[in-house]
């Protein structure tokens, strides 16, 4: 019997799916390897850790005791919040399934995440989704906590307004330029017939002229702002008073949105300073180095008030990170420099009773709150201190203002009741009384805007340095024309009947015909003027609805309620540029920002939808009415 | 101001709108037909008839008077439909008719309308106020009181005038050979003996004299009874259809005018996409997401 002898090739497999395994555990999972928490201690990151993997349907007590033991030994950091632990929360539930059912679990840690305004928008979001009123005034209130206290999340939301602003300022000018040039269109077609009037049919020639006007625009790819001022110009000269007041007030949205451009281009780098990992949004997510005095220094952060905002996120940087040290002494230039101190004293009280010099620790936590007796924080340090002491009379007498105090540090959910000893609370770097000057309008913008995204979106072709000059072109064209019609004979289309008269001055005095005034229906004239007549009532009648069909309220302007239309449209276009910035930010981002703005997407296209409708309806509505009162509606035609 | 003729008689409603110096439209309707009468400060400046055989429009008037052809009407016509200038003006501004002439039918149109609805007994007016400017280009706005008396006049005398021609249509020509001295005639005699060498139609007869019907009735009357004029009824014939016509004319605009809608649809189909692509696009949302590099 022959001994078998192994294969050497299938041991050579076996070693080399030995090797792969061992080179698979060497590659790091995108999961595994990255940090979920950067830049925190060690304690608090297991902790951390520990809270997200005890999130989820059902777990409430555990996550409670979790989320119980982060903010402990956040307090032992001197960590205010960790907005990572509800984004982490998030893409876990995402990932597994649970996304729906993540609300509880979201809720529970609002308390180590105050600053977090996504947190606290989704929690309203959702809370205003399922009709939880008291809950959702409470996530209100935490927001707006985080708005006051927090610079990020304020810099931020303004920032979601005024693109919010600018978005529904372009939907806008569309609404109000494709409008008011489909409102001019037949006279602006019976005025381009007369240069052709030596042609046979010459009404064909001028309908493929104004549709030429109107269609190349787009054909030529020109920015949406852009064409909107030359459709508005096209129709001005047959414009009543109210509809001139439509097309201004969407010229103006119009530099607004321009200068808007260099706003944004303008504080760009302040959003590098709030992101995560930035010094200005150290209060939420760990700042992880940078410069001694953070990025101040550049783009509009300038100035000694922005330079000292960045020594104290250095200090708290260096306080979270466990240099006290490094800290005390950060702490001490601060407080030997002057200006608002009461924080400067409390984060040095902390950092101090860290180090072990209680008396020094008493002293800073007194003297903050001498210079700050409502803050709260200072005097629950103090408090926390005469008990360590056993200086129970002075522990005593302060009791309810600490109590009191820390209660009312929205948005966090300090309970004193629960907090054992050494849990002191530290000053957060407060960006919300120094952010108004980053909205102050400054040369600077109308600089950056020449070059800004907005230009290159909205503005193509016009070179930067033309767009304010083509948007005051427009006010020059409508002056000018002003005055013209009282010298020039323009034609004008009677709204009710559509016949088209030569007029000359005020547009309100013949935008209807005397025919209409005198309600005669189509008998003015018998015979074939009254079947042409009827006939172009008909046609009349066919184009304005389909106005008012494609375009919500245009059936409105045709009835002469200009103002009525203008708010309308404002508010359609309020709708659809909320639709815009949620659409964007929901396909572009993640996490809880994507999911909420996902959900304000559909509610905002309903809203659309709705309007839509409404305005269409509105718009056929009144113009049916207007036909009627002018006796040339279809029943008595 | 509105109410049926029967209760407020026709003649009194212009004397009121008159001696008030209103400025406004008088709509007359009766008859199946609608006349408006435009007022400044209380005196007629324009009319705007309604004739089923359109006898009293301003174009045919001129054209039956002989200054305009059937196919420089037509033209002037739709030129004025793309520019929506009045034919009057219209013929002013190319020099076709001197505004003096014009202005003279302007008031014989007014005239005709006038007398016309002075024949209603039933219908209804209605008076609306506005502003009112007079045409640079037409006459002078004409007092209706001293009209209304001529009115009434004809309109007591049509009858007896009528009766000595035949009912229906006839036609009207000089007696062959026969010599006639001008000053022996009354003035409207005379230019109706004038006119009568441009048609044998009565009708273009009393145009071209620059009659009203009642007038040129009258007048032709008088040169009937001195036994200058030969009297004849035609023989009927067959005219195209002009109904036919309208529809074809009427079928062809609402083909163009559904071309028309089809290619605006068209355009705002690819504007839809435009906007689409200039606020919805990726390059969009990216500026429009910069609020979330603050979170």
């Amino acid at each position: 019997m022959t001994r078998r002898v192994p294969s050497r090739s299938r041991r050579s497999w076996a070693h080399f799916a030995l090797f792969l395994l061992f080179l698979f555990s060497l590659i790091p999972s995108r999961l595994g390897a990255a940090e979920p928490f950067p830049g925190y201690p060690e304690a608090v990151r297991e902790h951390a850790v520990r809270v997200v993997e005890a999130a989820g349907p059902g777990k409430g007590e555990a996550l409670e005791r979790e989320v119980r033991a982060l903010q402990r030994a956040m307090f032992d950091s001197a960590i205010l919040s960790m907005n990572a632990v509800p984004d982490r929360i998030f893409d876990r539930a995402a990932r597994e399934g649970w996304k729906r059912r993540s609300y509880g679990s979201l809720r529970a840690v609002a308390r180590v995440a105050p600053l977090s305004a996504p947190l606290w928008s989704w929690l309203a979001w959702e809370d205003a989704a399922r009709f939880r009123f008291e809950e959702f005034l409470s996530d209100v209130i935490g927001l707006s906590g985080t708005l006051r206290q927090y610079g990020p999340a304020l810099l931020g939301c303004s920032v979601w307004l005024v693109l919010l602003a600018s978005a529904s300022a372009c939907w806008f000018a569309v609404w109000a330029s494709l409008n008011l040039l489909l409102r001019a269109g037949p006279a602006l077609t019976s005025d381009v017939a007369r240069l052709f009037k030596g042609l046979p049919r010459p009404e064909i020639i001028a309908s493929g002229i104004v549709l030429a006007g109107f269609a190349a625009p787009v054909a030529c790819g020109v920015g949406v702002a852009a064409a909107a001022v030359f459709w508005i110009a096209l129709s001005t000269p047959y414009l009543r008073r109210g509809e001139l007041v439509i097309g201004g007030m969407a010229i103006l949205l119009l530099a607004g949105v321009f200068l808007t451009g260099g706003l944004l281009e303008a504080i760009r780098p302040v959003a590098e300073a709030a992101g995560q990992g930035g010094w200005l949004g150290g209060e939420g997510y760990s700042f992880r180095g940078g410069a001694a005095t953070g990025d101040a220094g550049r783009g509009p952060l300038t100035g000694p008030q922005w330079e000292r905002m960045a020594r104290f996120a250095r200090a708290r940087a260096e306080m979270e990170g466990g240099n006290l040290r490094t800290a005390e002494a950060l702490w001490t230039g601060l407080i030997e420099e002057g200006g608002d101190l009461a924080g400067a004293y409390n984060n040095r009280g902390i950092v101090r009773f860290r180090l072990g010099r209680t008396e020094g620790a008493l002293a800073d936590f007194e003297a903050a709150a001498s210079l700050a007796p409502a803050g709260g924080r200072a005097e629950w340090n103090a408090y926390q201190i005469y008990l360590q002491k056993f200086l129970l009379g002075q522990a005593a007498r302060i009791q309810p203002v600490a109590w009191a105090g820390i209660r009312r540090l929205v948005p966090f959910d300090y309970r004193a009741e629960e907090m054992t000893h050494g849990e002191l609370i530290a000053s957060p770097l407060r960006v919300g009384d120094v952010w108004r000057t980053l909205f102050i309008v400054r040369e600077a913008w109308l600089r950056d805007a020449r070059g800004s995204a907005f230009h290159g979106l909205f503005f193509r072709p016009l070179p930067g340095g033309w767009v304010p000059a083509f948007l005051a072109a427009w006010w020059v064209w409508a002056a000018t024309w002003k005055l013209l019609s009282r010298k020039v004979w323009t034609s004008s289309a009677c709204r009710s009947c559509g016949v088209g008269t030569l007029v000359l001055g005020s547009r309100e005095a013949g935008d209807v015909c005397n025919a209409c005034r005198t309600r005669v229906g189509k008998g003015v004239r018998g015979g074939e003027e009254s079947e042409r007549r009827g006939l172009g009532i008909s046609l009349h009648r066919r184009y304005v609805r389909a106005c008012s069909v494609l375009f919500p309220g245009a059936g409105a302007l045709w009835s002469g309620k200009e103002l009525r239309a203008m708010l309308y449209g404002l508010l359609l276009s309020l709708f659809a540029g909320l639709f815009t910035v949620s659409w964007s930010a929901g396909t572009l981002a993640d996490g809880l920002i994507g999911d909420m703005q996902d959900d304000i997407r559909r509610a905002a296209l309903g809203a659309v939808a709705l309007l839509w409708l409404a305005g269409a309806a509105w718009g056929w509505r009144s113009f049916e009415n207007f036909q009627l009162v002018h006796n040339v509606s279809g029943k008595r035609l | 101001m509105q109410g049926k003729i029967a209760d407020f008689g026709i003649p009194d409603i212009f004397q009121l709108v008159s001696s008030q110096g209103k400025s406004g439209s008088l709509a007359i309707s009766g008859d199946d037909r609608v006349t408006i009468f435009l007022f400044s400060g209380g005196r007629i400046v324009d009319v705007q008839p309604d004739r089923r055989e359109s006898k009293s429009l301003l174009g045919t008037i001129l054209r039956d008077a002989g200054y305009l052809t059937d196919s420089e009407l037509k033209r002037f016509l739709s030129s004025q439909g793309a520019g929506g200038k009045k034919i009057g003006q219209l013929l002013v501004e190319k020099e076709k008719v001197p505004k003096e002439i014009l202005a003279r039918y302007l008031v014989l149109q007014v005239k005709e309308c006038l007398f016309d609805v002075l024949t209603l007994r039933e219908g209804e007016y209605r008076f609306e106020g506005f502003a009112v400017r007079p045409f640079s280009w037409g006459g002078e706005p004409i007092r209706p009181d001293i009209l209304l008396m001529e009115g009434m006049q004809f309109l007591d005398e049509y009858p007896r005038f009528r009766e000595i021609f035949p009912a229906g249509d006839f036609r009207v020509a000089r007696k062959r050979g026969e010599r006639v001295d001008p000053y022996a005639l009354s003035e409207v005699e005379r230019v109706l003996w004038k006119a009568l060498d441009f048609s044998e139609n009565p009708d273009h007869v009393y145009r071209k004299a620059c009659l009203t019907g009642f007038e040129g009735i009258k007048g032709m009357a008088a040169l009937s009874q001195r036994g200058l004029i030969e009297i004849s009824v035609p023989e009927l014939v067959d005219r195209a259809d002009p109904g036919r016509r309208l529809r074809d004319e009427i079928a062809s605009r609402r083909r163009f005018d559904a071309i028309r809608m089809a290619l605006w649809g068209a355009a705002v189909a690819a504007a839809a996409v435009w906007v689409f692509r200039g606020l919805l696009s990726l390059e969009a949302f990216r500026v429009f997401t910069a609020w979330v590099d603050f979170f």
